[in-house]
């Protein structure tokens, strides 16, 4: 077996531990009197929410229709499934220390088997926590179940249930992906391969390797792209209040992908610097032209305008535009001063206020 | 000697003016100017700054006082939307405060469980100046107390009661870092070192009747108060009190009247002199003199209740001494600076250098300069003294007197851009005037004769400016009629422009008498949405639906109770009897924000329980017949929330029932 291999197969084993790290699925529910969102998570090992107490609301809300109680305890996979998560790392370590094509053959059949087994049990306890209600339930409609959904969106009753693969789903799908380029490689293209290590075909076939990897974190949703800010009905992450004025918006979008929303700039520069850790998570920092509202500008490369004759939301009188050539003009309409965004992120930290 | 004699001939012309303002139907005399104003409000843009959307949030939170009613009241600027009463020295029958055996004792006083107030000046804790959104500070004038409201909560945590005072009106002022929150007494009283009951003749009031100054001290991380000592002050009234900022930053100062010491008929024997005084106290100094053990003890006996921040239950301590300083063994602690006669509110500029001083029967305001104090002071610049605390020459301290601000000048706030703006209430106005040449530069009727006016943050080092709000003491025909009793008007004007704009009138609650603005930012991301059932240590908590119970001992019954959607647990209770005493120990099993679960019984003679997520509260009742009593949840607490109610048996004196309870199927007796 090839080294190329064999790194695949180390590196789809050692992806596994994503499991441990990240729910594997989560289900998404909104209603009216539920603006903040419940969301389920479920994971190779427990089963959660986004909040410590979603779970607990999560069934007083369903023990009105009869569903019986999400609890860790009702799970034997809950217990079952770690393990069977170590046997298969533990196997692909092994496949990949003896260099053994089989194995890797083995190895991913079971994959398989196992991710396949995993998702029809899930489908099997949706049913069953769906259809399976207590006949004396408050509310009983006839002919209502309320499955939600394996994957995509279902309207139940006044809730909108979502349900979507996460992150820890990637524990399987790589090493999957991984252990079938391997297992080509090797029973398919594999001598040739061996015969010339420098050949354009093993740097084809890794390069669609990592295409699809990164294609597929990218389905998921987790990379970093800029988000439109719902004016008028998203709060600011920072002062809470709702966000109207569209020439002021602010967004953070953080290295996974989470876009965090802010009224003004000095709402999120405050934010920023307040908030522990945030700044290593950031991937983009976006604030709005001023001239053209809703349209977003790296933070970093805009200017800013300070002026009393500017207030924005907030009271730090910032506003944002997107050259130097505007900027001046700016300052010679408004008056004030101009500052770069590091200087931005001193004002705020000081509150001052300079014109 | 120039300025009093200005003083003295103004004097009587004032007292012509506020003759005629103090006729009734001056203001229907001039329906032309109230026209006029009505017309210019509708040509400007007064809606759209006020109007916020459904389901937006509001710029800032003003808390005002409620007066009589002895709650605070939270409202949205510059909506002017009502959010929450929060009960602080009064009884509050909708959520059990003061009701429930956990929150009783707040109210305790060394005269006994004082279940009302006058509640006057809400005062925001500082950090360096600056309003910091943590505590709210407020004073009960009535049976001298100060209390604090957590902003985390919005609820009152502490109460602590002033011994050696009467009416704590001059209360309770912060310094610039909560150091110390000060309470004056209103009304001075006899005060007898070795702890005698300060029983006296009211003739005796010269010789024996004194007042005191106490000062709290603020724990700096959890808010806790403690009477650190007081200062034993000459025999006069203290009306209202501020701290200075920047360079005066270790001085308090306090307005004074009735110097002449009168006991009877104050309105006119405490109006006989002139002059009354600006009692200036280094807080610094004193806190240095008692360091170095310059204060005496005394025997005093006040109590000082805490509510428990993880059980919710409040617990009164009993303190049993204070220590106080006499001012004539602490040099260069106090002065006392003429001001014109009976003066209210005395407010401090931005930059610590003016005291504003609303003398409400004075022509002019006068402004006097800390720079020109300290300078008096270091040349013994003094007019005799009065029981050793040196009196300053008037004219050696006043910086100006602004002329012609209006009638009845009561107080002053900052907009932080060199402006002041006082109240009148006598010629209902908001005079706007300049700090640098102290001339007036605007002024804007209001409806009708302001009390206190309020700045967000016009009391700091850095007022946030843009809005003022007025409290007015008479509303008459600003809203539709509600019979004799009308609610308190408020009223928002714009102050960013150079002119002010009324932009809202709102009706308050009860009668504010000052309020405190500040950004919503620095308290909307504090607030507690649940309490964590985990962190519950009430000792009658019941944490799961499986050891709720009922335990009989005599006539005692405990009922260990649970709410959660949608029904209590236990909701079928016997056993119990006439004349038993009942604890209805009910926990909020719900871990989600706003779930409330409330509590009732047919006939209790006290309240309901309002219970929040995760928290326990009790309600005591004895029943009087026998019969069945019905229970329920008196918050709509979920679409089930009018089933969630049950029913206790009360069987007559001396007949054995068994205790036995259960929800759903019947559960065995214990």
């Amino acid at each position: 077996m090839s080294q190329y291999s064999r790194i695949l197969v180390l590196l789809g084993a050692l992806s596994m531990s994503l499991l441990f790290f990240f729910p594997m699925w989560k289900i998404y529910l909104q209603a009216p009197q539920y603006p903040e969102g419940l969301e389920m998570h479920i994971w190779v090992n427990k089963i959660a929410g986004n909040t410590e107490f979603t779970l607990q609301n999560f069934n007083i809300l369903n023990h009105y229709i009869g569903m019986k109680p999400i609890e860790a305890s009702s799970f034997k996979e809950l217990e079952i499934m770690p393990i069977v998560v170590y046997v298969l790392m533990v196997f692909g370590l092994l496949a990949a220390l003896f260099r053994n094509k089989y194995l890797v053959a083995g190895w991913l059949g079971l994959l398989a088997i196992a991710g396949t087994a995993g998702l029809v049990d899930f489908y099997l306890w949706l049913v069953d926590f769906g259809t399976n209600l207590d006949p004396n339930a408050p509310i009983k409609i006839p002919g209502m179940t309320y499955i939600p959904p394996l994957i995509g969106p279902r309207q139940l009753l006044n809730f909108h249930a979502l349900s979507l693969p996460a992150m820890g789903s990637l524990g399987l799908a790589i090493p999957m992906i991984l252990a079938g380029f391997a297992v080509y490689i090797e029973f398919f293209s594999g001598k040739k391969l061996n015969l010339n290590p420098s050949s354009t075909a093993r740097r084809f076939s890794f390069g669609i390797g990592l295409g699809f990897l990164f294609g597929l974190i990218s389905l998921t949703g987790c990379s970093p792209e800029p988000q439109p800010i719902a004016y008028g009905q998203v709060g600011c992450e920072h002062c809470k209040m709702t966000i109207s004025d569209p020439r002021y918006g602010a967004e953070i979008v953080t290295k996974t992908g989470k876009a965090f929303f802010f009224d003004s700039i000095e709402c999120m520069a405050d934010y920023l610097q307040q908030q522990e850790g945030m700044q290593e998570k950031v991937a983009m920092l976006l604030v709005t032209d001023f001239n053209q509202p809703e349209t977003l500008l790296p933070a970093e490369q805009s200017l800013y305008l300070q002026s009393e004759k500017l207030p924005s939301p907030m009271g730090m009188f910032l506003t944002a535009v997107a050259t130097p050539e505007v900027a001046r003009d700016f300052q010679q309409t408004y008056e004030g001063r101009l500052l770069n965004w590091s200087e931005v992120l001193q004002a705020v930290k000081s509150h001052e206020k300079q014109f | 000697m120039k300025a009093i004699q200005s003083l003295k001939q103004h004097a009587p012309k004032a007292a012509l003016l506020m003759a005629m303002a103090a006729v009734p139907f001056m203001q229907s005399c001039n329906p032309g100017d109230a026209n006029t104003a009505q017309a210019s409000l509708m040509n400007s843009d007064a809606a759209s700054k006020v109007y916020v959307e459904p389901g937006k949030h509001d710029e800032l939170y003003a808390f005002l006082s409620g007066g009589y009613n002895g709650q605070v009241s939270v409202y949205g600027v510059p909506s002017g939307r009502l959010l929450k009463i929060i009960p602080v020295f009064t009884q509050h029958a909708e959520n059990g405060y003061g009701y429930s055996e956990e929150s009783k004792a707040m109210l305790n006083t060394s005269f006994g469980n004082v279940p009302w107030d006058d509640l006057h000046h809400p005062k925001l804790s500082r950090t360096d100046g600056m309003t910091d959104g943590r505590w709210l500070f407020v004073n009960a004038n009535n049976t001298p107390r100060v209390a604090r409201i957590d902003l985390k909560t919005f609820e009152t945590a502490e109460i602590i009661e002033i011994p050696n005072s009467a009416g704590n009106h001059c209360s309770p002022y912060p310094t610039n870092n909560n150091e110390y929150v000060v309470a004056g007494t209103r009304f001075s009283v006899p005060i007898n070192e070795d702890g005698s009951p300060n029983e006296a003749s009211l003739e005796e009031y010269q010789e024996k009747f004194r007042a005191s100054i106490s000062f709290i001290k603020v724990d700096k991380e959890t808010g806790d108060m403690n009477l650190d000592f007081q200062i034993m002050m000459p025999g006069f009234d203290y009306d209202i009190a501020n701290g200075g900022k920047g360079p005066s930053g270790d001085w308090i100062f306090f307005t004074t009247y009735n110097t002449e010491r009168a006991g009877t008929m104050k309105e006119i024997g405490a109006s006989q002199y002139d002059k009354d005084f600006l009692a200036a106290v280094n807080w610094k100094l004193a806190e240095k003199y008692v360091k170095e053990g310059k204060a005496k003890e005394m025997p005093a006996h006040y109590y000082h209740n805490k509510l428990d921040k993880s059980s919710h239950i409040a617990k009164s301590e009993i303190k049993k001494t204070v220590r106080f300083l006499d001012p004539a063994e602490c040099p260069g602690m106090i002065y006392l600076i003429p001001v014109p006669k009976s003066p209210h509110g005395v407010d401090v500029d931005p930059t610590g250098e003016y005291m504003v001083v609303s003398g409400k029967l004075a022509a002019v305001i006068p402004v006097h300069s800390f720079s020109k104090m300290q300078k008096a002071i270091e040349n013994k610049d003094f007019d005799g003294d009065i029981k050793g605390i040196p009196v300053l020459k008037y004219e050696s301290v006043l910086a100006a007197e602004v002329q012609e601000p209006g009638l009845g000048p009561l107080h002053t706030e900052f907009d932080g851009k060199g402006n002041a703006y006082s109240s009148m209430f006598v010629s209902s106005e908001i005079t706007k005037w300049s700090l640098k040449d102290f001339t007036v530069k605007d002024r804007i009727p209001v409806y009708y004769s302001v009390g206190h006016l309020v700045i967000p943050g016009g009391d700091t080092k850095e007022p946030y400016g843009k809005y003022l709000i007025a409290m007015n003491k008479i509303t008459k025909d600003r809203y539709l009629p509600t019979g004799p009793e009308l609610a308190h008007s408020a009223q928002l004007i714009d102050i960013s422009g150079e002119k002010m704009k009324l932009l809202l009138d709102f009706p308050t609650v009860a009668e504010p008498h000052y309020a405190q603005v500040i950004p919503a930012e620095k308290v909307a991301p504090n607030s507690v949405k649940f309490y964590k059932l985990e962190d519950n240590t009430h000792p009658h908590a019941t944490k799961k639906e499986a050891e709720a119970r009922v335990e009989k001992k005599g006539n005692v019954v405990h009922v260990y109770q649970t709410a959660i959607r949608s029904h209590m647990t236990p909701d079928n209770i016997e056993g119990i009897n006439v004349g038993d005493t009942v604890y209805f120990h009910v926990t909020n099993l719900e871990q989600d924000w706003d779930v409330p679960h409330g509590f009732a019984i047919m006939g209790a003679t006290n309240a309901e329980l309002l219970i929040m997520p995760g928290a326990t509260q009790t309600l005591k009742w004895v029943p009087t017949r026998p019969g069945i009593f019905p229970m329920y949840c008196t918050d709509f607490c979920s679409a089930l929330h009018q089933e969630m109610q049950g029913y206790v048996r009360v069987s007559p004196k001396g007949v054995n029932t068994p205790v036995k309870f259960w929800t759903g199927k019947q559960k065995p007796a214990l």
